[in-house]
């Protein structure tokens, strides 16, 4: 068969395509084939040249073809040595009569989209590994807040199987508290304002607790731009936290405790000074009194003195026993038991005042407390409501009692002479401040309860107001097992 | 001859009462010393010397720590009292309290003169009441 310069269409045709007979001969082809496959117009060497470049699986499929046992072979790929893709089809050739005559071929070189491909698939592979072992909480987020996919991170932090938090939405599981600035933030995405926002919120673990996560929320947008999904990094911060309360907690203990000892320093100094002065001066008097009586006098004075150094003593020994040993003697007490045994105790003087007394407690209220520290505290407020009640009306007692979180709060309010609290406020649980004329007013009642109070961590607070009554608000820990 | 004709003193302890007095005896350092148990009383004491108009004292002698009303709860009271006769009162703290943050406080009080910590020196009252 004699192959003339091709004036046949097939050459202009924009792919490599080319026709064969049943020997295999080229029968026409496109100027694309030529690229391919480079040949010189001389027939033999076209036939040798072309289909030596031609792999042998695609002779072999095309041998097929050519034997009428096949009729067409849809997109087969090949690589040659040189890393070079092509996509093949294999058609039959017919005549008229539908006789395979030969073959069409057309043949498409494929290499950039395979690469591209098979970058791709690296990348997805590494993404995919990246999001799933990262050891960030990674999720993407629906526009309406449900997980559309999730790590295993952030089922770790948030104790969810993967399967429940695909069920749920960010809000189902978000504290209330620091849900309206997530969605502030987010409604800013949707609007374009913003591409990313990072923020500190919490979590609900599924078991309750609180997780404290940075989020960093990110927008991803189709290719119309329009927002498709987000992307969200949730970093579990929660043990940090933890520690940082704790640090905190201490440092507030610190704090307290220099301050509690910087306040006894000074009253040390100041109480114990006083009489030392006392004591020095009389003293010096003493030496060049020559009068009889005056002396006599000085020595009386002189024995006082000491008396009152001793008690002062006494009373800062109290003080120092209290605050240094009552940790390890902190025990289960029955609030309502503890009270009515105090009742008890001043039943005589409660008759005596005619005073009328309300104590609402319930039987079951159990109390973290040293039982000495909250009889004396219970029986200081009790005579103290007595002694300072007012002379114009009937004393009246109440205890009432609020269970907070873990605390008990006991309110004791009386209807007695109050407190100016603006004048008194600060010294009131001072040492030796006593704030009414009253003989046995000695200013070391409330001292002492405050620090017995204070030593089995719990509060005192006072609300007061001059010839109405007062409050005092004291705050017990609850006991746990 | 006596250096002033009366004092006031303002402490509720009666054995610091009583060395004052004596230490003011022995100087011969005035007539008449007139003694408050604590801020409200001489606040009430003094408003009636001021009232009946009478002579006032030259002096106050003024203690810090006192219940019911202390000494800087008296400053605080006396010094707003309407009546230029007080600007002649010289006002002088006398206390046990050795402590900075008291001396500091006490320096912001203008009408207070000085600040005397007990036991009080007899030589050196002298010096600082003529220096003043």
């Amino acid at each position: 068969m004699n192959l003339s310069p091709p004036i046949y269409s097939l050459y202009d045709f924009p792919i490599a395509i080319a026709s064969i007979d049943l020997d295999f001969q080229i029968l026409d082809y496109s100027e694309k084939w030529l690229k391919e496959f480079p040949a010189s117009y001389n027939q033999a060497t076209l036939y040798l040249n072309t289909f030596s470049n031609i792999p042998v699986e695609i002779i072999e499929k095309i041998t097929l073809i050519l034997k009428r046992e096949n009729e067409k072979i849809e997109t087969l790929q090949t690589k040659n040595n040189q890393n070079l893709w092509f996509q093949w089809k294999i058609n039959a050739l017919k005549d008229n009569d539908g006789t395979t005559i030969g073959a069409i071929i057309i043949v498409e070189n494929i290499t950039e989209l395979k690469n591209t491909q098979l970058k791709l698939s690296e990348n997805e592979e590494s993404f995919k590994g990246a999001f799933e072992k990262s050891s960030i909480g990674m999720a993407s987020v629906g526009i309406d807040g449900s997980w559309l996919d999730v790590n295993e991170s952030i089922s770790k932090s948030l104790g969810y199987t993967r399967e429940e938090l695909l069920k749920l939405t960010f809000q189902d599981i978000t504290h209330p508290d620091d849900l309206n600035k997530d969605l502030a933030q987010l409604t800013k995405i949707i609007n374009g304002k913003i591409q990313n926002y990072q923020i500190e919120k919490r979590y609900f673990h599924k078991d309750g607790s609180i997780v404290y996560a940075i989020l960093t929320v990110t927008s991803v947008r189709d290719f119309e731009g329009k927002l498709s999904h987000f992307i969200s990094q949730i970093m579990d911060i929660t043990s940090r936290i933890k520690a940082e309360n704790k640090t905190k907690k201490l440092i507030e203990l610190t704090k307290n405790q220099n301050q509690s000892l910087l306040n006894f320093a000074h009253i040390v100094s100041h109480n114990l000074r006083s009489h030392s002065t006392n004591l020095l001066m009389l003293t010096g008097f003493l030496k060049d009194e020559t009068d009889v009586t005056e002396k006599e006098t000085i020595q009386n004075m002189l024995s006082d003195a000491s008396e009152s150094l001793s008690e002062t003593v006494s009373h800062l020994n109290d003080v120092v026993q209290i605050t240094t040993s009552s940790k390890d003697q902190l025990k289960k007490v029955n609030l309502l038991k503890a009270i009515k045994s105090v009742e008890k105790n001043i039943s005589a003087l409660l008759q005596e005042k005619n005073v009328k007394y309300n104590f609402e407690i319930p039987e079951d209220l159990n109390i973290t407390a040293v039982p000495a520290y909250l009889e004396s505290i219970l029986l200081n407020l009790l005579t103290n409501s007595i002694k300072y009640s007012s002379p114009n009306r009937r004393p009246e007692i109440n205890i009432t009692t609020i269970i907070k979180n873990e605390n008990i709060i006991l309110n004791f309010s009386d209807n007695g002479q109050g407190i100016d609290l603006i004048r008194h406020g600060e010294k009131l649980f001072g040492m030796y401040k006593t704030f009414h004329e009253h003989e046995d007013a000695k200013g070391i009642g409330l001292f002492i309860t405050k620090n017995q109070i204070e030593a089995m961590n719990g509060s005192i607070k006072v609300i007061s107001e001059v010839d109405k009554g007062t409050t005092f608000i004291l705050t017990f820990e609850t006991w746990m097992n | 001859m006596a250096i002033v004709d009366h004092i006031c003193v303002i402490d509720d302890d009666p054995i610091c009462v009583f060395g004052i007095k004596k230490t003011m005896k022995e100087l011969g350092f005035c007539n008449k010393i007139i003694v408050y148990k604590n801020g409200l009383e001489a606040i009430n004491g003094l408003k009636k010397l001021l009232n009946e108009a009478k002579k006032l004292p030259s002096i106050i002698f003024v203690d810090l720590n006192m219940p019911i009303m202390d000494g800087w709860e008296f400053l605080d009271v006396f010094t707003k009292i309407p009546n230029h006769n007080i600007d002649y009162i010289s006002i002088y703290i006398i206390s046990s309290s050795i402590d900075p943050r008291d001396m500091l406080k006490a320096k912001t009080y203008s009408a207070v003169s000085n600040y005397f910590i007990k036991p009080i020196n007899p030589k050196a009252l002298i010096e600082i009441i003529s220096a003043t």
